[in-house]
């Protein structure tokens, strides 16, 4: 009797419906791991120095002593790519929480508040959202110039608009339910009744937002790498890597690209992976 | 008692991957005419029983014992087609939400001058429709008739579903929860055209539901369910004066009614969580006067008067007790 | 006489939806004494849920007055109202929507304690969860894993942490199961009576108002039409509306008289309320003197109708069955 009464009760609740994890989730998680291994292990003992280069032994394909081949300089793919783990995913860390954060703030306040606070944010959304978000990062950081801090304020521009439509909207139809007027009734100051109440239920899809924005944004930073903007070399990030190899492919050494391109795949489909298993593991109760 | 018109014997339904059934050897005889209820809490079983009369049980869900017979034929065990033509022309249904029960598509003129089509009664359904509309006691039938369900009230969409009822004229109308949620003085008229409905077609009406005030006022018999069993099956006088299984005296007793106060006091405690044990009797858990037996021994509908079945193993020690003590109250409560 | 503890005065609450003017409440009065309980009852579309949250500030009326304890709050602002919602608190109708579904019981009854910053809140938390009736195993739980009779003593708890003067009580039992509507009622008497609360119950179910009120107000399209003791009203109904009504409840008892009286047209819509009595277009006795507006007439002690009928002898038969 009591399953039944939790199927039938409208609201979404924080607590997971099973202990065990499912696939997606392991295998997201797994593929995290690794990448965050591979940057530790760069910090603390990398093979080789990622920026030291050796002409005696350019373009040396993968084998004992340089794991992932060296590149066109002789540097040591292998650290490279552990460099560029740490690079890239500060990157997405800080794109994600600076867009999350505000996003949610901005989409709570408009959804909470409405009147004409609701309709200026909305009128900003509308407007970024116009532009594809690649194109947008590409667009502020040749106004900003080209550094790893501008390529971050960047893209987070393009990807807080998701949050704040999000939460708006979420909000909105939270707003109404009998617990927001209880929460008034009670005593709660606005402030309370957004932050405490509303908010921890209506974030659960921002917080999958936020799973796909961290895989994004790699993929932003580091398209705008590979075509010359943000980050330069011979910053080892893996945008530029893959960029410097390119010419490589041609000639037949291909781990030169191929290495850090399939690290930004990886890390992108981790992240992916997460935002579905906690999708799929939050579900609303129905 | 005339020829009852469905006769329900042993009824079994359960989930998919569930040992315990959902509904557990149902017994249940509806006679020809007149009015029937279905009481019990929710999570009872009655919408249950309903939906398997009816062939409507939700994915997962699957009739795994008894039969349904109305006049020799096994309503469980029909092919699929010959269960839609007996829904259509022998089995009426009215269910809670009514406008979800209707096309939201179609205005409902249209919809009630189908159902007249239907029921093949009349050359000009059109025209009909407009006197159901009448009938039912909707004003300004015309422009009614042009309206989508939407934009009609809950009383309104149920009167059209009456309206169709009169146009078909099944010979059961399974009737669940037909005006909780609605208004009081609306419920009145809802239930005032269904009493109307019943004269004039002769038909039987199994009205399901939680409110015994409406199951009293409406229904010549009551039978009684609880945790997915029939419990009690009686004339609706001898349920509710002298009732035999405890929770049937449970709820007599705790009834609230509006036209005497009944002092709070001496009301029973409410009744405490309980789970469902796996054999026996599933009121054992909550009863005040199960034995060890009462939990393990199945428990079956037993008659224990013309036309009153209980399925209680103790019924007839507890017979003589009182209607408070039968239903738990130990004595009389101190005042709290 | 005391000074009433709640005093509503004329009060108009007026909304704008899809284009059209609604007018939930149209000139409600009323007075409720510390220790009362008082009925409201009323049918979908009479207000009564809008006046249950004007008075505890939920919305703010069009126009009129709120007193408590002879203060007007009718527009003060959140900060001096945060005082007072310490002393006037509402129990909505379904505690499965009311309560916050990711908060646990524990924080939900301490959250009151905490933002009135009242002493020794554990002591209170455990104090109420006895008061209540509910052991301290639900603490941990949130309201998903509690039953429908659990959740509403939640929310019971969770508003009488504060030991407020005055409780709203929005339909209380019409979310929970028959069998546990009494020990709900029990309870809120029993609560009543310890903590020295003064109730508004607000109910569609007069069999519940029955038992728990003294007074009772009848309201129809925004307005009270008619107001008395309980058994007054239900010995005695006045207004039409009030007789419909009584004469409408099913009866649990197969062998009671019953004699329905009847009633015309549908229910009503708050955005085109008739001139004079808002009963009139479905009333079978209406006279032309129904379309002047009626005030409300003696009928006996305490008990007033707005109906011209209340200015007539008792009629020989009542609506009301045995």
């Amino acid at each position: 009797m009591a399953a039944q009464e939790a199927r039938t009760l409208p609201v979404v609740g924080l607590l997971p419906r099973r202990r065990r994890l499912s696939v997606s989730a392991l295998a997201g998680l797994s593929i995290l791991a690794a990448l965050i291994v591979l940057w530790a292990w760069g910090t603390l003992a990398p093979p080789h120095d990622p920026l030291a280069t050796d002409p005696a032994s350019q373009l040396l394909p993968p084998g004992p002593g340089h794991l992932m081949g060296t590149d066109t300089y002789g540097r040591d793919v292998l650290s490279r790519v552990m460099a560029g783990a740490g690079l890239d995913l500060t990157i997405a860390a800080s794109v994600t929480g600076a867009s999350f954060v505000v996003g949610i703030l901005v989409g709570a306040l408009a959804g909470y508040h409405g009147g004409w606070i609701d309709d200026v944010v909305l009128r900003v959304v509308d407007v970024i959202l116009s532009f594809p978000a690649f194109v947008l990062a590409l667009a502020i950081t040749v106004v900003l110039g080209n550094s790893v801090r501008n390529v971050v304020i960047a893209i987070a521009v393009a990807y807080t608009p998701y949050f704040v439509r999000l939460t708006r909207g979420e909000i909105l139809s939270a707003r109404r339910a009998d617990y927001a007027d209880n929460a008034r009734a009670i005593g709660n100051p606005s402030w309370r009744v957004v932050f405490l109440h509303l908010l921890p239920n209506c974030i659960m899809p921002a917080l999958v937002q936020a799973s796909l924005t961290m895989g994004w944004s790699i993929l932003d930073a580091s398209g705008l790498s590979f075509l010359g903007l943000g980050i330069k070399p011979p910053t080892p990030e893996w945008g530029v890597e893959v960029g410097e190899g390119a010419s490589n492919i041609v000639s037949g050494e291909w781990w030169t690209s191929v290495f850090p391109g399939l690290a930004i795949t990886l890390a992108v489909l981790s992240f992916n992976l997460l935002g579905e298993a906690i999708q799929a593991r939050f579900r609303p109760r129905r | 008692m005339t020829h009852p018109l469905l006769v329900v014997e042993d009824l079994t339904v359960a989930f998919d991957g569930d040992p315990r059934p959902v509904l557990d050897r149902i017994d249940l005889t509806i006679p020809a005419q007149g009015w029937m209820g279905l009481v019990g809490e929710s999570g009872s079983g009655k919408t249950m029983t309903a939906l398997a009369l009816l062939g409507l049980l939700p994915p997962g869900a699957r009739v795994v014992g008894g039969r349904a017979l109305l006049e020799g034929r096994d309503l469980l065990r029909l092919p699929p087609d010959e269960l839609r033509r007996v829904r259509g022309a022998q089995i009426g249904m009215i269910f809670q939400s009514p406008r979800s029960a209707l096309n939201p598509l179609m205005t409902v003129g249209a919809q009630i001058a189908r159902a007249v089509r239907r029921g093949g009664y009349e050359r000009k359904p059109e025209r009909a429709a407009l006197d159901l509309l009448r009938k039912v006691r909707i004003s300004d039938p015309e422009a009614r008739a042009h309206a989508y369900p939407h934009q009609l009230s809950g009383g309104m969409c149920q009167r059209v579903l009456i309206a169709m009822m009169l146009a078909v004229r099944p010979r059961l109308l399974i009737a669940d929860e037909p005006t909780t949620g609605l208004d009081v003085t609306v419920q009145a008229e809802i239930l005032e055209l269904m009493q109307g409905l019943q004269q004039e077609t002769g038909m039987a009406i199994l009205l399901v539901s939680h409110d015994l005030g409406v199951i009293a006022e409406n229904c010549q018999r009551v039978a009684v369910m609880y945790g997915g069993s029939v419990v009690e099956d009686a004339p609706t006088g001898e349920l509710f004066h002298r009732p035999r299984h405890p929770y049937t005296a449970h709820l007599m007793a705790t009834l609230v009614r509006a036209d005497r106060p009944i002092e709070l006091a001496s009301l029973v405690p409410g009744a405490r969580a309980e789970e469902l044990p796996s054999a026996g009797c599933r009121y054992a858990g909550r009863c005040p006067h199960a034995e060890a037996a009462c939990l393990s021994q199945p428990v079956r509908l037993e008659p224990v008067a013309l036309g009153h079945r209980v399925a209680c193993r103790r019924h007839a020690e507890l017979a003589p007790l009182s209607l408070e003590v039968k239903a738990g109250a130990r004595q009389r409560e101190e005042a709290s | 006489m005391t000074a009433p503890l709640l005093e509503v005065a004329d009060l108009v609450c007026e909304f704008r939806d899809r284009g059209r003017t609604v007018r939930a409440l149209n000139g409600v009065s009323l007075t409720i004494g510390t220790g009362e309980t008082v009925g409201l009852v009323g049918e979908s579309g009479c207000g009564k849920s809008t006046l249950a949250r004007s008075i505890v500030r939920l919305l703010t009326p069009t126009s009129g007055r709120l007193l408590f304890d002879g203060q007007d709050y009718t527009h003060w602002g959140e900060r001096r109202l945060r005082r007072l919602r310490k002393d006037v608190q509402i129990v909505f109708q379904d505690p499965t929507t009311a309560l916050n579904p990711s908060w646990t019981v524990r924080q939900l009854i301490l959250e009151p304690l905490a933002l009135h910053r009242v002493g020794e809140p554990e002591r209170r938390l455990s104090q109420v969860l006895d008061e209540v009736e509910l052991p301290s195993s639900v603490l941990g739980r949130r309201p998903g894993q509690l039953s429908g009779g659990q959740r509403q003593r939640v929310a019971i708890a969770r508003a009488i942490a504060t030991r407020p003067r005055f409780v709203v009580l929005d339909e209380p039992t019409a979310s929970v199961d028959m069998s546990i509507r009494a020990s709900l009622l029990r309870l809120l008497r029993k609560l009543q009576r310890e903590e020295g609360l003064t109730y508004l119950l607000i109910s569609h179910d007069l069999s519940t108002v029955r038992h728990l009120c003294d007074r009772l107000l009848v309201m129809y399209l925004g307005r009270i039409v008619e107001e008395g003791r309980t058994g007054s009203i239900f010995d005695n109904p006045t207004h039409v509306y009030t007789r419909v009504l009584l004469s409408a409840i099913p009866i649990p008892d197969p062998a009671a008289k019953r004699q329905r009286l009847p009633i015309l047209g549908e229910p009503p819509s708050p955005t085109a309320i008739p001139t004079g009595c808002p009963f009139r277009p479905r009333c079978q006795l209406a006279t032309g003197e129904c379309e002047r507006p009626q005030p409300l007439y003696e009928v006996g002690a305490g008990h007033r109708a707005a109906c011209r009928l209340a200015r007539m002898e008792p009629l020989g038969e009542t609506s009301t069955p045995a």
